[in-house]
Protein backbone atom coordinates (compact mmCIF):
# COMPACT_ATOMS: atom_id res chain seq x y z
CA UNK A 1 0.00 0.00 0.00
CA UNK A 2 1.43 3.33 -1.07
CA UNK A 3 2.01 6.25 1.27
CA UNK A 4 -1.02 8.49 1.51
CA UNK A 5 -0.51 12.19 0.96
CA UNK A 6 -2.27 15.28 2.19
CA UNK A 7 -4.13 16.31 -0.95
CA UNK A 8 -3.76 20.06 -0.35
CA UNK A 9 0.05 20.15 -0.09
CA UNK A 10 2.62 19.69 -2.87
CA UNK A 11 3.43 15.99 -3.08
CA UNK A 12 7.12 16.47 -3.80
CA UNK A 13 7.52 18.30 -0.46
CA UNK A 14 5.74 15.45 1.35
CA UNK A 15 8.04 12.89 -0.27
CA UNK A 16 11.12 14.92 0.67
CA UNK A 17 9.85 15.16 4.26
CA UNK A 18 9.09 11.44 4.35
CA UNK A 19 12.58 10.60 3.12
CA UNK A 20 14.12 12.81 5.79
CA UNK A 21 12.14 10.93 8.43
CA UNK A 22 13.32 7.62 6.95
CA UNK A 23 16.92 8.82 7.09
CA UNK A 24 16.58 9.97 10.70
CA UNK A 25 14.80 6.76 11.69
CA UNK A 26 17.65 4.77 10.10
CA UNK A 27 15.67 3.13 7.28
CA UNK A 28 18.24 4.74 5.03
CA UNK A 29 21.81 4.64 6.32
CA UNK A 30 24.44 7.29 5.61
CA UNK A 31 26.12 6.48 2.31
CA UNK A 32 23.27 4.20 1.13
CA UNK A 33 22.39 4.21 -2.51
CA UNK A 34 18.82 5.20 -3.36
CA UNK A 35 16.64 3.04 -5.59
CA UNK A 36 16.28 4.28 -9.17
CA UNK A 37 13.84 7.09 -9.86
CA UNK A 38 11.59 4.63 -11.65
CA UNK A 39 11.57 2.28 -8.67
CA UNK A 40 10.93 5.12 -6.27
CA UNK A 41 8.04 6.26 -8.46
CA UNK A 42 6.53 2.78 -8.04
CA UNK A 43 7.18 2.77 -4.28
CA UNK A 44 5.53 6.15 -3.70
CA UNK A 45 3.04 5.68 -6.56
CA UNK A 46 3.71 9.07 -8.06
CA UNK A 47 5.20 10.13 -11.38
CA UNK A 48 8.97 9.97 -11.93
CA UNK A 49 8.92 13.78 -12.33
CA UNK A 50 7.52 14.19 -8.82
CA UNK A 51 10.30 11.97 -7.44
CA UNK A 52 12.87 13.93 -9.41
CA UNK A 53 11.65 17.17 -7.88
CA UNK A 54 11.76 15.77 -4.33
CA UNK A 55 15.29 14.46 -4.87
CA UNK A 56 16.42 17.80 -6.31
CA UNK A 57 15.27 19.49 -3.13
CA UNK A 58 17.14 17.00 -0.94
CA UNK A 59 20.20 17.40 -3.11
CA UNK A 60 20.07 21.18 -2.72
CA UNK A 61 19.98 20.66 1.03
CA UNK A 62 23.06 18.45 0.80
CA UNK A 63 21.26 15.35 2.06
CA UNK A 64 21.74 13.53 -1.24
CA UNK A 65 24.58 13.52 -3.69
CA UNK A 66 24.65 12.28 -7.26
CA UNK A 67 27.44 10.14 -8.64
CA UNK A 68 27.26 10.59 -12.35
CA UNK A 69 27.09 6.94 -13.34
CA UNK A 70 26.05 5.25 -10.10
CA UNK A 71 22.93 7.10 -9.05
CA UNK A 72 22.03 8.98 -5.91
CA UNK A 73 23.39 8.41 -2.42
CA UNK A 74 22.51 9.52 1.09
CA UNK A 75 25.24 11.79 2.36
CA UNK A 76 27.75 10.30 4.77
CA UNK A 77 28.42 13.72 6.29
CA UNK A 78 27.76 13.15 10.01
CA UNK A 79 27.60 16.83 10.89
CA UNK A 80 24.93 17.39 8.26
CA UNK A 81 22.89 14.40 9.39
CA UNK A 82 23.07 15.58 13.00
CA UNK A 83 21.90 18.99 11.87
CA UNK A 84 19.04 17.33 9.94
CA UNK A 85 18.00 15.45 13.10
CA UNK A 86 17.98 18.69 15.06
CA UNK A 87 16.08 20.52 12.33
CA UNK A 88 13.35 17.90 12.12
CA UNK A 89 12.97 17.76 15.92
CA UNK A 90 12.64 21.54 16.14
CA UNK A 91 10.32 21.69 13.16
CA UNK A 92 7.95 19.03 14.53
CA UNK A 93 8.06 20.50 18.05
CA UNK A 94 7.29 23.95 16.66
CA UNK A 95 4.32 22.67 14.64
CA UNK A 96 2.91 20.78 17.62
CA UNK A 97 3.43 23.72 19.96
CA UNK A 98 1.73 26.11 17.54
CA UNK A 99 -1.25 23.83 17.28
CA UNK A 100 -1.61 23.32 21.04
CA UNK A 101 -1.17 27.03 21.78
CA UNK A 102 -3.86 27.78 19.19
CA UNK A 103 -6.24 25.58 21.24
CA UNK A 104 -5.46 27.85 24.20
CA UNK A 105 -3.45 25.38 26.32
CA UNK A 106 -0.88 26.94 28.64
CA UNK A 107 2.85 26.14 28.54
CA UNK A 108 2.50 24.23 31.83
CA UNK A 109 -0.36 22.12 30.50
CA UNK A 110 1.54 21.33 27.31
CA UNK A 111 4.75 20.44 29.16
CA UNK A 112 2.97 18.23 31.66
CA UNK A 113 0.99 16.45 28.92
CA UNK A 114 4.21 15.88 26.97
CA UNK A 115 6.01 14.54 29.98
CA UNK A 116 3.10 12.15 30.72
CA UNK A 117 3.17 10.95 27.11
CA UNK A 118 6.91 10.34 27.31
CA UNK A 119 6.54 8.36 30.53
CA UNK A 120 3.86 6.28 28.82
CA UNK A 121 6.10 5.69 25.79
CA UNK A 122 9.06 4.72 28.00
CA UNK A 123 7.10 2.19 30.03
CA UNK A 124 6.00 0.33 26.86
CA UNK B 1 13.99 20.30 -21.78
CA UNK B 2 11.93 17.30 -22.77
CA UNK B 3 10.81 16.58 -26.27
CA UNK B 4 7.45 18.02 -27.29
CA UNK B 5 5.00 15.21 -27.99
CA UNK B 6 1.72 16.95 -28.60
CA UNK B 7 1.07 20.50 -29.64
CA UNK B 8 -2.20 22.30 -30.32
CA UNK B 9 -2.44 25.93 -31.32
CA UNK B 10 -5.61 27.97 -31.44
CA UNK B 11 -7.60 24.80 -31.91
CA UNK B 12 -11.33 25.22 -32.54
CA UNK B 13 -14.06 22.84 -33.53
CA UNK B 14 -17.80 23.23 -34.07
CA UNK B 15 -20.49 20.58 -34.35
CA UNK B 16 -23.22 22.46 -36.21
CA UNK B 17 -25.10 23.75 -33.17
CA UNK B 18 -22.26 25.04 -31.05
CA UNK B 19 -18.54 25.28 -30.49
CA UNK B 20 -16.93 22.25 -28.88
CA UNK B 21 -13.48 23.86 -28.69
CA UNK B 22 -12.63 27.53 -28.82
CA UNK B 23 -9.01 28.54 -29.37
CA UNK B 24 -7.24 25.89 -27.29
CA UNK B 25 -3.43 25.99 -27.19
CA UNK B 26 -0.89 23.93 -25.25
CA UNK B 27 2.23 21.81 -25.64
CA UNK B 28 2.76 18.52 -23.85
CA UNK B 29 6.14 16.96 -23.20
CA UNK B 30 7.26 13.35 -23.45
CA UNK B 31 7.69 11.64 -20.11
CA UNK B 32 4.66 13.23 -18.48
CA UNK B 33 1.17 12.20 -17.36
CA UNK B 34 -1.39 14.90 -18.00
CA UNK B 35 -4.99 14.99 -16.81
CA UNK B 36 -7.61 16.61 -18.99
CA UNK B 37 -10.58 17.51 -16.83
CA UNK B 38 -13.78 19.45 -17.12
CA UNK B 39 -17.53 19.00 -16.91
CA UNK B 40 -19.42 16.80 -19.36
CA UNK B 41 -19.52 18.53 -22.74
CA UNK B 42 -16.50 20.70 -22.01
CA UNK B 43 -14.65 19.43 -25.10
CA UNK B 44 -12.37 16.75 -23.64
CA UNK B 45 -13.43 13.93 -25.96
CA UNK B 46 -13.41 16.19 -29.01
CA UNK B 47 -9.85 17.23 -28.23
CA UNK B 48 -8.71 13.62 -27.84
CA UNK B 49 -10.44 12.59 -31.08
CA UNK B 50 -8.72 15.38 -32.99
CA UNK B 51 -5.35 14.26 -31.63
CA UNK B 52 -6.19 10.66 -32.51
CA UNK B 53 -6.86 11.72 -36.10
CA UNK B 54 -10.55 10.80 -35.92
CA UNK B 55 -11.79 14.36 -36.55
CA UNK B 56 -10.25 16.37 -39.34
CA UNK B 57 -12.68 19.27 -39.64
CA UNK B 58 -11.07 21.41 -36.93
CA UNK B 59 -9.58 24.87 -37.29
CA UNK B 60 -6.15 25.79 -35.95
CA UNK B 61 -3.20 23.43 -35.57
CA UNK B 62 -2.77 20.04 -33.98
CA UNK B 63 0.39 17.99 -34.19
CA UNK B 64 1.77 14.80 -32.71
CA UNK B 65 5.53 14.21 -32.59
CA UNK B 66 5.94 17.16 -34.95
CA UNK B 67 3.57 15.68 -37.56
CA UNK B 68 0.75 18.08 -38.48
CA UNK B 69 -1.69 15.56 -39.96
CA UNK B 70 -2.68 13.63 -36.88
CA UNK B 71 -4.30 10.87 -38.95
CA UNK B 72 -0.79 10.01 -40.18
CA UNK B 73 0.48 9.46 -36.65
CA UNK B 74 -1.95 6.72 -35.68
CA UNK B 75 0.80 4.13 -35.29
CA UNK B 76 2.42 6.29 -32.58
CA UNK B 77 -0.87 6.87 -30.80
CA UNK B 78 -2.97 4.66 -28.59
CA UNK B 79 -6.49 6.07 -28.50
CA UNK B 80 -8.74 4.66 -25.81
CA UNK B 81 -12.35 5.67 -26.48
CA UNK B 82 -14.90 6.03 -23.72
CA UNK B 83 -17.45 4.07 -25.78
CA UNK B 84 -17.32 0.31 -26.47
CA UNK B 85 -15.99 -0.59 -29.93
CA UNK B 86 -16.29 -4.38 -29.82
CA UNK B 87 -19.00 -6.83 -30.85
CA UNK B 88 -20.84 -8.11 -27.76
CA UNK B 89 -20.09 -11.74 -28.61
CA UNK B 90 -16.35 -11.10 -28.85
CA UNK B 91 -14.30 -12.89 -26.20
CA UNK B 92 -11.49 -11.36 -24.17
CA UNK B 93 -9.01 -13.58 -26.00
CA UNK B 94 -10.43 -12.48 -29.40
CA UNK B 95 -9.93 -8.85 -28.43
CA UNK B 96 -6.28 -9.51 -27.56
CA UNK B 97 -5.78 -11.27 -30.89
CA UNK B 98 -7.44 -8.39 -32.71
CA UNK B 99 -5.13 -5.87 -31.06
CA UNK B 100 -2.13 -8.06 -31.88
CA UNK B 101 -3.09 -7.99 -35.55
CA UNK B 102 -3.97 -4.30 -35.71
CA UNK B 103 -1.11 -2.90 -33.63
CA UNK B 104 2.47 -3.72 -34.63
CA UNK B 105 4.54 -4.42 -31.51
CA UNK B 106 1.46 -5.27 -29.42
CA UNK B 107 2.58 -6.84 -26.12
CA UNK B 108 0.37 -9.90 -25.95
CA UNK B 109 2.22 -11.41 -22.99
CA UNK B 110 1.77 -8.25 -20.93
CA UNK B 111 -1.92 -7.97 -21.77
CA UNK B 112 -2.41 -11.67 -20.88
CA UNK B 113 -0.56 -11.20 -17.61
CA UNK B 114 -2.73 -8.22 -16.65
CA UNK B 115 -5.92 -10.09 -17.53
CA UNK B 116 -4.82 -12.95 -15.31
CA UNK B 117 -3.73 -10.61 -12.48
CA UNK B 118 -7.16 -8.98 -12.49
CA UNK B 119 -8.87 -12.37 -12.55
CA UNK B 120 -10.37 -12.35 -16.05
CA UNK B 121 -11.58 -15.49 -17.80
CA UNK B 122 -10.08 -15.17 -21.30
CA UNK B 123 -13.07 -17.01 -22.71
CA UNK B 124 -15.62 -14.56 -21.28
CA UNK B 125 -17.65 -12.58 -23.79
CA UNK B 126 -17.03 -8.84 -23.50
CA UNK B 127 -20.77 -8.17 -23.79
CA UNK B 128 -21.48 -10.15 -20.60
CA UNK B 129 -19.07 -8.20 -18.37
CA UNK B 130 -20.32 -5.64 -15.87
CA UNK B 131 -19.71 -1.99 -16.70
CA UNK B 132 -16.71 -1.75 -14.40
CA UNK B 133 -15.14 -5.04 -15.52
CA UNK B 134 -15.60 -4.06 -19.15
CA UNK B 135 -13.92 -0.69 -18.57
CA UNK B 136 -11.04 -2.52 -16.89
CA UNK B 137 -10.77 -5.00 -19.80
CA UNK B 138 -10.61 -2.15 -22.33
CA UNK B 139 -7.96 -0.43 -20.20
CA UNK B 140 -5.84 -3.58 -20.12
CA UNK B 141 -6.15 -3.94 -23.90
CA UNK B 142 -4.86 -0.39 -24.32
CA UNK B 143 -1.97 -1.00 -21.93
CA UNK B 144 -0.72 -3.73 -24.25
CA UNK B 145 -0.28 -1.20 -27.05
CA UNK B 146 3.27 -0.03 -27.64
CA UNK B 147 2.90 3.66 -28.49
CA UNK B 148 4.48 7.03 -27.75
CA UNK B 149 1.27 8.94 -27.08
CA UNK B 150 -1.62 7.49 -25.07
CA UNK B 151 -4.94 9.31 -25.33
CA UNK B 152 -7.25 7.75 -22.78
CA UNK B 153 -10.87 8.91 -22.54
CA UNK B 154 -12.34 8.26 -19.08
CA UNK B 155 -10.45 5.02 -18.41
CA UNK B 156 -11.45 4.96 -14.71
CA UNK B 157 -15.21 5.45 -15.22
CA UNK B 158 -17.36 3.00 -13.27
CA UNK B 159 -14.36 1.27 -11.70
CA UNK B 160 -14.18 0.68 -7.94
CA UNK B 161 -11.59 2.42 -5.81
CA UNK B 162 -9.47 -0.65 -5.06
CA UNK B 163 -9.16 -1.52 -8.74
CA UNK B 164 -8.36 2.13 -9.51
CA UNK B 165 -5.42 1.86 -7.08
CA UNK B 166 -4.11 -1.04 -9.14
CA UNK B 167 -4.71 0.77 -12.42
CA UNK B 168 -2.61 3.63 -11.08
CA UNK B 169 0.24 1.22 -10.57
CA UNK B 170 -0.21 -0.29 -14.04
CA UNK B 171 -0.08 3.18 -15.60
CA UNK B 172 3.05 4.16 -13.68
CA UNK B 173 4.71 0.97 -14.83
CA UNK B 174 3.96 1.93 -18.46
CA UNK B 175 5.18 5.50 -18.06
CA UNK B 176 8.67 6.25 -19.30
CA UNK B 177 10.56 9.26 -20.54
CA UNK B 178 9.56 8.66 -24.16
CA UNK B 179 5.84 8.36 -23.54
CA UNK B 180 3.08 10.86 -22.98
CA UNK B 181 -0.22 10.05 -21.29
CA UNK B 182 -3.10 12.46 -21.82
CA UNK B 183 -6.02 11.19 -19.78
CA UNK B 184 -9.51 12.67 -19.76
CA UNK B 185 -11.00 11.98 -16.34
CA UNK B 186 -13.55 13.02 -13.76
CA UNK B 187 -12.05 10.79 -11.09
CA UNK B 188 -9.63 13.13 -9.40
CA UNK B 189 -9.36 12.62 -5.66
CA UNK B 190 -7.64 9.24 -5.57
CA UNK B 191 -5.95 9.69 -8.96
CA UNK B 192 -4.42 13.12 -8.40
CA UNK B 193 -1.02 11.75 -7.47
CA UNK B 194 -0.75 10.12 -10.89
CA UNK B 195 -0.53 13.38 -12.81
CA UNK B 196 2.24 15.89 -13.48
CA UNK B 197 -0.06 18.44 -14.98
CA UNK B 198 -3.74 19.35 -15.09
CA UNK B 199 -5.60 21.03 -17.91
CA UNK B 200 -9.15 22.11 -17.11
CA UNK B 201 -11.55 22.73 -19.98
CA UNK B 202 -14.67 24.83 -19.52
CA UNK B 203 -17.06 25.17 -22.46
CA UNK B 204 -14.30 24.49 -24.95
CA UNK B 205 -11.74 26.87 -23.46
CA UNK B 206 -8.81 26.28 -21.14
CA UNK B 207 -9.86 27.49 -17.69
CA UNK B 208 -6.71 26.34 -15.91
CA UNK B 209 -3.44 24.70 -16.90
CA UNK B 210 -0.58 24.02 -14.52
CA UNK B 211 1.89 21.62 -12.93
CA UNK B 212 0.12 19.70 -10.15
CA UNK B 213 2.39 20.64 -7.26
CA UNK B 214 2.59 24.26 -8.42
CA UNK B 215 -1.22 24.43 -8.37
CA UNK B 216 -1.38 22.88 -4.87
CA UNK B 217 1.26 25.33 -3.67
CA UNK B 218 -0.37 28.35 -5.31
CA UNK B 219 -3.96 27.66 -4.26
CA UNK B 220 -3.31 25.78 -1.01
CA UNK B 221 -5.85 23.07 -1.83
CA UNK B 222 -6.16 19.74 -3.61
CA UNK B 223 -6.61 19.68 -7.37
CA UNK B 224 -10.08 18.15 -6.94
CA UNK B 225 -11.06 21.08 -4.70
CA UNK B 226 -9.51 23.58 -7.13
CA UNK B 227 -11.51 22.12 -10.02
CA UNK B 228 -14.71 22.48 -8.00
CA UNK B 229 -13.89 26.14 -7.33
CA UNK B 230 -13.06 26.86 -10.96
CA UNK B 231 -16.19 25.36 -12.47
Amino acid sequence: MALSFQPDKPIYLQIAAHMKREIIAGSYQPGDRLPSIRDMAMIYEVTPNTIQRALQLLEQEGILRTERTNGKFITADDALLRRLRGDVLRERAAAMTRELLAYGFSSEEILSALSDELKGADSQ
Amino acid sequence: MSECCVSVKDLSMSYGRGDALKGVSFQLEAGTLVALTGANGSGKSTLLKILAGLIQTYRGEASILGQRDTWLTKSEVCFHPSYPWFKPGQRVSDAVKMYAVLRPGYRVAEADELFSRFGFDMGAQLGTLSKGRLALALFILSMGVNARVYLLDEPFGGIDIKTRDEMREVLLRQADERRLFLIATHELSDMERLFDRFILLDHGRIALDGQSDDLREQYGCSIAELMRRKL
